[in-house]
């Protein structure tokens, strides 16, 4: 379950940037070979990027992947390691669940206005990141599981 | 300093300390100094939402890296690589040489750092990282030390940036500012044909 669902997202997020790959491409021909530019390509391009960037930050990239300060952790027992890590994800997830809400109420108030060539509803341009706080969630409570479970506490990065 | 910039401050410390992603413990470090202030969550969601789609030059960074990876893909990086190897491999830290040269070779093709990291330091590592005498932290070093040429040798959007200035700089020192002559333009031609594919290619 847990694999095909990341094959998924995975997949898609490849599709939104090779979208916007091809569209930039078309942007490019059109400008500098036609020189004609067009206005939807820019808007586009941009509203992919956003897909493409928040949609990877929440369900692409794997946690060894982010980028982290692991000088204390890696100096510290495995027992320290659990606790900082339960607290750790307690702090970040917490803090995405209370955002959840209100956030989720922006996006959906952003439906009254849509991009200015394409048309398309900002509330399905800005959803990703109610997505993105939602995966935060999930990765959090994912995350005290498996300190809990003893999993993922080994020294990160050393030289072996 | 007051409270609510206390909880900003201390969720990113305290997640940065508890190794978290950095980039999250930043995101969330927001919502605790909202949280504090008692103002509208929603505006964190309004302000990254918002700061990504007016940022249109950001977008050159994933394709920056894409790039780079192509070229890993099709085997440019390996060839540079091999050829920088013929010259200064058998040198004293071959191939900490090497990568310095592949990336003075590199930047002189895209002009940035993240290109450069991203397409011949990988290459770098993962062949440093077959040899004992390499450790990852000095390959990792080496090589975002060397990519930082990107930007500083010629054919980078900085640089475009820089001639074209000291032209303009030139030109005013030498000739004046009343003098609109033939030379006037020429110079004026000259510094927008170095000036404009630079900077259109960046926006």
């Amino acid at each position: 379950m847990m694999r095909w669902f990341k094959k998924a997202a995975d997949t898609f997020g490849g599709l939104v940037f090779l979208c916007l790959f091809l569209t930039f491409l078309v942007q490019i021909t059109a400008r500098f070979g036609f020189n004609k530019p067009l206005p939807w390509t820019d808007e586009l391009a941009v509203i992919l990027y956003l897909w493409a960037i928040l949609w990877a930050a929440a369900f692409m990239v794997p946690e060894r992947e982010q980028v982290v300060f692991d000088l204390v952790w890696n100096s510290v027992s495995v027992g320290t390691r659990r606790v900082m890590r339960i607290v750790g994800n307690l702090l970040i997830g917490s803090l995405a669940l209370v955002a959840i809400p209100a956030s989720w109420d922006y996006v959906h108030f952003m439906a009254r206005e849509s991009s200015p060539v394409l048309d398309f509803s900002f509330q399905w341009v800005f959803l990703p990141f109610v997505l993105l706080l939602v995966a935060l969630v999930v990765r959090s409570v994912w995350g005290i599981w498996q300190a809990i479970k003893g999993q993922g506490l080994e020294a990160q990065g050393q030289p072996t | 300093m007051s409270l609510a910039l206390w909880a900003l401050v201390g969720v990113v410390v305290v997640g940065m300390l508890l190794r978290m992603p950095i980039g999250f413990s930043m995101l969330m470090a927001g919502v605790a100094y909202l949280l504090v202030k008692g103002q509208d969550l929603g505006l964190v969601a309004e302000q990254v939402s918002n700061g990504l789609y007016n940022s249109y030059v950001l977008l050159a960074v994933p394709l920056f890296v894409f790039a780079a990876n192509i070229m890993n893909a099709g085997t440019v990086s390996e060839r540079i690589f091999d050829f920088c190897r013929i010259l200064v491999g058998r040198m004293r830290g071959g191939l900490a040489q090497v990568d310095i040269l592949v990336s003075v070779i590199f930047s002189g093709m895209s002009g940035s750092a993240i290109a450069d990291a991203a397409g011949p330091g990988l290459v770098t590592i993962k062949q440093m990282l077959k040899k004992p005498e390499y450790t990852p932290g000095f390959a990792g070093a080496v090589v975002v030390a060397s990519a930082t040429l990107g930007p500083i040798i010629p054919p980078s959007h900085p640089d475009g940036d820089l001639c074209a200035g000291l032209w303009r700089f030139g030109r005013r020192a030498v000739f004046g500012r009343r003098d609109a002559g033939r030379v006037h333009d020429y110079f004026d031609d000259v510094c927008g044909a170095l000036h404009r594919p630079q900077t259109q290619h960046a926006a």
